[in-house]
This record gives structure tokens, C-alpha cells and sequence, in this order.
């Protein structure tokens, strides 16, 4: 698999660290990672910049992730990107609004590389 | 992940008067968090609340339940913490890092705890997390009427686990 690039939402740094880190351990070859703190920033970051995958948070200031996956839609830059939610809030109908909203996977916190692995390569493999 | 032993099944370590169902799922959910993020265990233990003073990370729950959920712990600890869960020297963690860590150990923790609590049927929000480092502090939930505490050790030092409810 080529080298992506990727974007990691998530209001907490250290939480961006780790889910990077994870996603290299999961085998994934990591070309570029962006990070933003918010949904809004990464909608503006998303209009300027194109990226292979989005990891985003669901509870976070300014604006949260399921608002942010809402909008993405309107970012010609962000068509077609799998949007994985990986987040605290791990009830089966915020699965079910995350995946309304658009997101293409669901990782609940805590987890493991294993679950990275298992979520996030089938959705790289997958043809946009 | 429900496989993990629970660190208070043993009655002597559970506070007194405190209902072993919360302080089972507390400890439950911390020591999930504790195994797959940190890296390590936790096991039950008493600790001098005291000593504990260092940093708090604390969140709200609205709805049902409604309240207050904190973990607290020395500087040291939460500067251990943080360090094995960044792969990093403690020495060259900067203050934002830690106060950060700790943060998100609160939040998934609680998080843990409120899914647990939607899947049986309780409907409630948790607020982004707040941390305060310090020393000589307390913490107090103003309408709250009931607590539950619960213990823990983290490679010798405490780590206090508390969920302070609104009965009505």
C-alpha cells in the first residue's frame, strides 16, 4: 500500500500522538499527518488541503464530529475520503449517527492497534 | 472490555457504604483504559486521599445520571502516566502534556462508564474534560448528594477515582 496521507481531529494532542502512532503500528505508511483541533479547523485545513483519510473525535469544542462529518460534504476536497470516528462515546446510536452523518467507521476509546488495523485498512483498499 | 478482572472484587477494598455496582463499573472501565492506553495495570489499594493532590481531571455528566466523575493523583503519577502513554521521557513532558493525559484518561474512562449506562438504558452527556494542578485544593460538586470512590495504585502511587450523583 502507498504512503497516505492522513488527518487526525481530536481537541486533545496527546490523543493525536497516540492514534498516530497507532496507525503506523498498524502497518500503515504514513506520507503526511495533519492534525486539527476541532471540526472547524479542519474543514478550513480540508479546503486548502487534499488527504487520503480522516480519523476524527466526536466530543469537541467549537464544533464536534458528527457536525464536522455532516459538513464535509460540501468540501470538494473531501469527497469520497473514509472518515473513521474514534471516540469515548460508544453507545450503539451514536454508532448509528456517526454512519448516518457519513462516517465509514467507528473506533471506540480505548483501543487497540488491532482494532485500527481492523477498521481502517479495508477502507484504504477500497477504490474513490 | 469486559474480560478485565475487577480490582475491587475484593469488598475490603471497596470504600465503605459505597454500592459495589459503581464502584465495580469504575474500576472496570479504569483499568480497560489503564491495560489498552497506558500500558499497564492498576490494582485496587488504599491511599491517603491527601497525598493524591496534584492534579484533578474532572467532567460532568448531564441527564441520567446527572454529576461529577474525577480522577486525581500526585504530579508524579500523572506525569508517569502520561509518559507511558506518549512512549516518551517523563522529564520531557511540558506541564500541557500531562494536565492533556490526564484529561483524556477522565474523559474515556467516563466515557467507558456512560456507554455502559446508555447500553442499559440511561440517556446522558458528557462535558469535555477540565484539569486542575495544584496543591491544597478541593473539589466539591454542589448538587451533588451521593459519592463513590474508588482506589487504585499505578506503579506505587494513588489514584482516586470519583463519581459524586444527583439522586433527583
Amino acid at each position: 500500500m502507498a504512503s497516505i496521507r492522513a488527518l487526525i481531529v481530536d481537541d486533545s494532542s496527546v490523543m493525536r500522538k497516540i492514534v498516530e502512532r497507532s496507525l503506523r503500528q498498524a502497518g500503515i505508511g504514513l506520507d503526511q499527518v495533519l492534525e486539527a483541533g476541532n471540526g472547524s479547523d479542519a474543514l478550513d485545513l480540508l479546503r486548502r488541503q487534499k488527504v487520503d483519510l480522516v480519523l476524527s473525535d466526536i466530543n469537541m469544542p467549537i464544533m464536534d464530529g458528527l457536525e464536522f462529518v455532516r459538513q464535509l460534504g460540501g468540501v470538494e476536497n473531501a469527497r469520497g475520503v473514509p472518515v473513521v470516528m474514534i471516540t469515548t462515546e460508544g453507545s450503539e446510536s451514536h454508532v448509528v449517527e456517526a454512519i448516518a452523518c457519513g462516517a465509514r467507521g467507528y473506533i471506540r476509546k480505548p483501543f487497540t492497534t488491532d482494532q485500527v488495523k481492523e477498521h481502517v485498512l479495508p477502507l484504504l483498499e477500497l477504490p474513490r | 472490555m469486559s474480560s478485565a478482572p475487577s480490582p475491587v472484587s475484593n469488598p475490603e477494598a471497596a470504600p465503605k457504604g459505597a454500592p459495589t455496582a459503581w464502584c465495580d463499573l469504575i474500576a472496570l472501565a479504569a483499568a480497560e483504559v489503564f491495560d489498552i492506553m497506558v500500558g499497564a495495570k492498576i490494582t485496587s489499594a488504599r491511599c491517603d486521599r491527601q497525598k493524591q493532590q496534584g492534579v484533578t481531571a474532572m467532567l460532568g455528566f448531564a441527564g441520567i445520571p446527572c454529576g461529577v466523575f474525577s480522577v486525581r493523583c500526585s504530579w508524579m503519577a500523572a506525569t508517569a502516566i502520561a509518559a507511558r502513554m506518549l512512549g516518551a521521557e517523563p522529564s520531557t513532558l511540558p506541564v500541557e502534556q500531562v494536565c492533556d493525559a490526564m484529561g483524556e484518561i477522565c474523559n474515556m474512562v467516563a466515557g467507558s462508564l456512560k456507554t455502559r449506562l446508555s447500553d442499559a438504558g440511561a440517556g446522558c452527556m458528557i462535558s469535555i474534560p477540565t484539569v486542575v494542578r495544584g496543591i491544597d485544593y478541593e473539589v466539591r460538586c454542589l448538587a451533588c448528594d451521593s459519592s463513590f470512590s474508588v482506589s487504585m495504585e499505578f506503579e506505587g502511587e494513588g489514584v482516586l477515582f470519583d463519581l459524586e450523583l444527583q439522586s433527583s
